[in-house]
Parts: C-alpha cells; sequence; structure tokens
C-alpha cells in the first residue's frame, strides 16, 4: 500500500505491506507534495532473501529490505544509522552499542529496571542519528524489535556508550581512531566513494559533539548507575 | 595500523528477526555457511534445525553462538566446564572459553539434502561420537589414503 | 613512488582514517600516526625517494638518516599491504 510517512524528519513515500505497513503506522503523515525518499521494494529482492533465509516470510524479507533502503539513504540528509539500543531519560537519548551485537538490550534492560517509567526505549536495534541545526538527534524509526514500543520520537543525543563484557563496571571516555572504527562497525558502510566520504565526515562532526565512551560491565543493576552517572552527568538519586 | 572489520552483513540483518522467532519458542531453519562443519553439514545444501536455548548444554551438543567479534558460528560442545569449548566437525583447532551468553540457539535436527535426521536420533548421536573420537586420527588417515590411492594409480 | 588509487583519507575524531574508496565492500579501515599521514599525503603525486626525504627533513625538522630510516620503514609496509602503484 503507497503512503507517506515522516520518518527520522524525512518524508517518505514507501509501498509496503506486511510488517512494515504494521510497524511504520505511528509514523504516518498526509500526502506531500515534496518526497525525500521514495521507498518501494521489488518482488524479486524479497524473494531472493526469503530463498537464502527460508524462516522467514515473505512480508519478514520485505521488513529488512525497506529498512535497509532507507538507511542506505540517511547520508544524504545528514544522517546515519548506528546498530544500538536508545533508551530516553528525562528527555535525552543514551545509546549502547556493543561489537557483538548482544549485550546492547541486556544493558538498557538494567536501565529499564532503575528507572522504572522514566525510562522508554526509543528503538532497540537501529536508530536514526540525524545533524539538524548543530545539534545531533536520536529517532525512533519503524524498523524495530516487534515487542519493544520504538516511538515516533525526536530526542537530543547526549551520548553512545560502546559496550564490552567485563567483571567490573567501569565507564571513561572513547576517543581517537579506536572509537570511530567500533563505530564505524556499528553503521551501514556505504558503496561509492562520494558517500564514503560523506559518512567520515559525519563521523567527525558526530564524535566532535556527542560524548563518546568505552563501558565495561557485568550484568549486575550496578552497571546501570555507573553508565548513568557518567553520560548524564547526574548522581542516581536514590529510590 | 590496519583494522579488519569481519562481518557477515546479510545475517546480521537477518538476525533480529532470527531472536524474535526463537524467543517466540519457534524454530529457525538456516542452511549455514563454510566447510567447517564438514562431513555433516553440506553448504547450500544442508540445513539446520534451531531452537532456543534453555539452560546450560552437554557435550556434542551444536550451538549456533556469536563471537565476540561479531562472528556467527555453529560449532560442535565437546567439553562442558564453566564454559563451552567448541569446535567445527571439520576443524582441529578447538574454541575454549565459549561463554552461556554468546549462546543464542542449538540444533535439534537438521536436513541432509531432504532428508531429516533428529539430533536425538541413536544414528546421529554414534555419528558425534565417532567423529569427535576419531579426530587425532584423521590428518594421519588423510595421509594414508592419499598415499594408498597414488600408489594404486601408481607414480605420476 | 606513488600510493594506488582507491583510497579515501580523512581526518575523524583527531586521527587521520583511510578507507577504500569505490563500490566493493569496505572490510578494513586504516589508521595513519601523523608521520605516516603526512608521508601517505605526500605520496599521493608521484615523488622520489629523495623528494621524499627533503621534504620530511623539512617538516619535522630531523636529519637525513632519521627521515630515510622513516620513510623506508613506511615504504616497506605500503609494499606489503599491497598498497603502492605499479
Amino acid at each position: 500500500m503507497l503512503q507517506y510517512y515522516k520518518i527520522a524528519g524525512l518524508t517518505v513515500r514507501m509501498d509496503t505491506f506486511g510488517r512494515t505497513l504494521e510497524q511504520a503506522e505511528p509514523y504516518l503523515c498526509p500526502e506531500q507534495a515534496s518526497v525525500d525518499m521514495e521507498i518501494q521494494i521489488p518482488e524479486i529482492d524479497n524473494e531472493t532473501l526469503h530463498k537464502e533465509q527460508p524462516h522467514l516470510s515473505l512480508a519478514e524479507c520485505e521488513y529488512i529490505n525497506t529498512g535497509r533502503a532507507f538507511y542506505s539513504c540517511l547520508l544524504d540528509f545528514n544522517a546515519l544509522m548506528l546498530h544500538a539500543c536508545a533508551v530516553v531519560v528525562d528527555g535525552k537519548a543514551y545509546l549502547f552499542s556493543a561489537a557483538s551485537g548482544t549485550g546492547k538490550s541486556t544493558h538498557v534492560n538494567l536501565w529499564l529496571k532503575l528507572f522504572g517509567d522514566r525510562a522508554v526505549i526509543l528503538n532497540d536495534d537501529k536508530p536514526t542519528l540525524r545533524l539538524e541545526d548543530g545539534v545531533w538527534y536520536a529517532y525512533g524509526t519503524p524498523w524495530s524489535g516487534k515487542y519493544d514500543i520504538s516511538s515516533n520520537q525526536r530526542v537530543p543525543l547526549a551520548g553512545i556508550a560502546m559496550i564490552e563484557r567485563s567483571e567490573t563496571n567501569e565507564i571513561e571516555p572513547f576517543t581517537g581512531s579506536k572509537a570511530v572504527f567500533q563505530i564505524l562497525g556499528q553503521t551501514l558502510r556505504p558503496r561509492g566513494t562520494r558517500h564514503r566520504m560523506v559518512l567520515l565526515e559525519l563521523m567527525d562532526k558526530l564524535m566532535a559533539q556527542v560524548p563518546v565512551w568505552k563501558l565495561r560491565c557485568n550484568m549486575d543493576p550496578e552497571a546501570a548507575i555507573v553508565s548513568y552517572e557518567a553520560m548524564s552527568g547526574m548522581k542516581k538519586e536514590n529510590g | 595500523m590496519i583494522s579488519l572489520l569481519s562481518k557477515d552483513i546479510r545475517l546480521e540483518q537477518v538476525m533480529p528477526l532470527i531472536r524474535e522467532r526463537l524467543a517466540e519458542g519457534k524454530k529457525v531453519i538456516f542452511g549455514p555457511k563454510g566447510t567447517s562443519m564438514l562431513p555433516m553439514l553440506r553448504q547450500g545444501i544442508d540445513r539446520v534445525e534451531l531452537v532456543a536455548v534453555k539452560g546450560k548444554l552437554k557435550k556434542y551438543d551444536l550451538p549456533f553462538y556469536v563471537r565476540d567479534n561479531g562472528q556467527y558460528v555453529l560449532h560442535r560442545i565437546v567439553k562442558v566446564r564453566d564454559t563451552y569449548t567448541c569446535i567445527g566437525d571439520n576443524q582441529y583447532v578447538y574454541e575454549h572459553g565459549v561463554r552461556q551468553d554468546q549462546i543464542i540457539a542449538v540444533m535439534t535436527g537438521y536436513y541432509r539434502g531432504d532428508e531429516y535426521i533428529s539430533a536425538k536420533s541413536w544414528r546421529y548421536r554414534w555419528y558425534c561420537r565417532r567423529w569427535h573420537w576419531t579426530r587425532p586420527i584423521r590428518p594421519f588417515w588423510r595421509r594414508l589414503k592419499g598415499k594408498l590411492v597414488r600408489l594404486i594409480r601408481g607414480k605420476k | 613512488m606513488k600510493i594506488k588509487e582507491g583510497f579515501i583519507l580523512r581526518e575523524v575524531a583527531g586521527d587521520v582514517v583511510v578507507l577504500p574508496s569505490g563500490d566493493l565492500e569496505i572490510n578494513a579501515m586504516i589508521t595513519l600516526n601523523e608521520t605516516a599521514a603526512f608521508l601517505w599525503r605526500a605520496m599521493e603525486k608521484e615523488i622520489t625517494r629523495e623528494e621524499l626525504i627533503a621534504a620530511s627533513m623539512k617538516e619535522y625538522n630531523v636529519d637525513e638518516k632519521t627521515a630515510a630510516e622513516a620513510i623506508d620503514s613506511f615504504v616497506e609496509q605500503l609494499k606489503t599491504n599491497d598498497f603502492l602503484a605499479e
């Protein structure tokens, strides 16, 4: 079904069905004259993926393909995608990314336990990060977990933490090429020279303005207090 | 300094859905890549049936897990302690220290071509034991086999 | 001597980073320290070893031997990784 959506501040005209249609509903907007992105996945692309991964339905394959189409166009709009779990507390977004693809949801769950209703998941898998008027924001998108409430919100980005498992809980600023490398590993790496240049420029701007942290943690509730206090600059009051 | 990014991009995109399916208690059927699980699993031909992991696994179980560098692996457990030691059927180097939290799913059966073989079947369990026991002598057997074949075919 | 075509170089977060340009999937990232970045940039155009030594001596205020050692070691790494143009 062909409809108009506002995702990450962009007007997207998308012809979709199944899971994408369902999860994109909160992003619907009235028909617009000018469109930033046009997404329609050829049937053959869904069928090809389905052959490779037969446990996925065609609707799920389309969901993966529409997400990929959206994220691969972001660089033209001062935006990029990050494999991360984004949680919002007191109006600020905190992103947790992990090299292995596991561990980020675990840590964010500790935040949910710690803050209760005060914490909301913005997107549990691929939030969009966008630079607008000199400020970096995190956005929810339709491409998020089935059971998590990915909200259609724009929230100022307070920090990004790269998680590593450890016995104890420690956090420190993460800078330089090592940080660049880890973040690069968690975003969509584009084809084409121009887009690659744009990606590097954007990453430079991101890391100049948004604190990036190295979080070494275990699965104790204390881990959430350690990360929150460092990333927010505030003490977690008792209770 | 050169740093390598290792990621199976396609699988990475599909993983959230695989995890969801497993969390719902459903099975996932999956065609593994590579040759590390030969002779049991042939790339492009055979497929495995995976379910979510409940509790500790046993020796000879075949888990699907993720390494800390992001690589997804399907290798057999050959030793169980606080962590697991895993190795592919076609490999000789053991991977120690695989943690429970790295494990995403475990194999309950597989499709050899079109034929389904359950991980509980005695035939499969016998294959696991025999394959693991003969591991130390396998390189020797291969070399010997090579020599025998050359002898029979005559020198080149 | 010259570095192959097919790389993009940019300073990101205070360090100099190199990625392959073009359409092939990126599977590696190169980080250059200050000296390496200087040499790499100089070698983006055809340049002789002598010219490179002279430029390094001027830029870093070092003697010829030091500059030559750094350059030779760098060029060796470039050769090993197949970054030098034929």
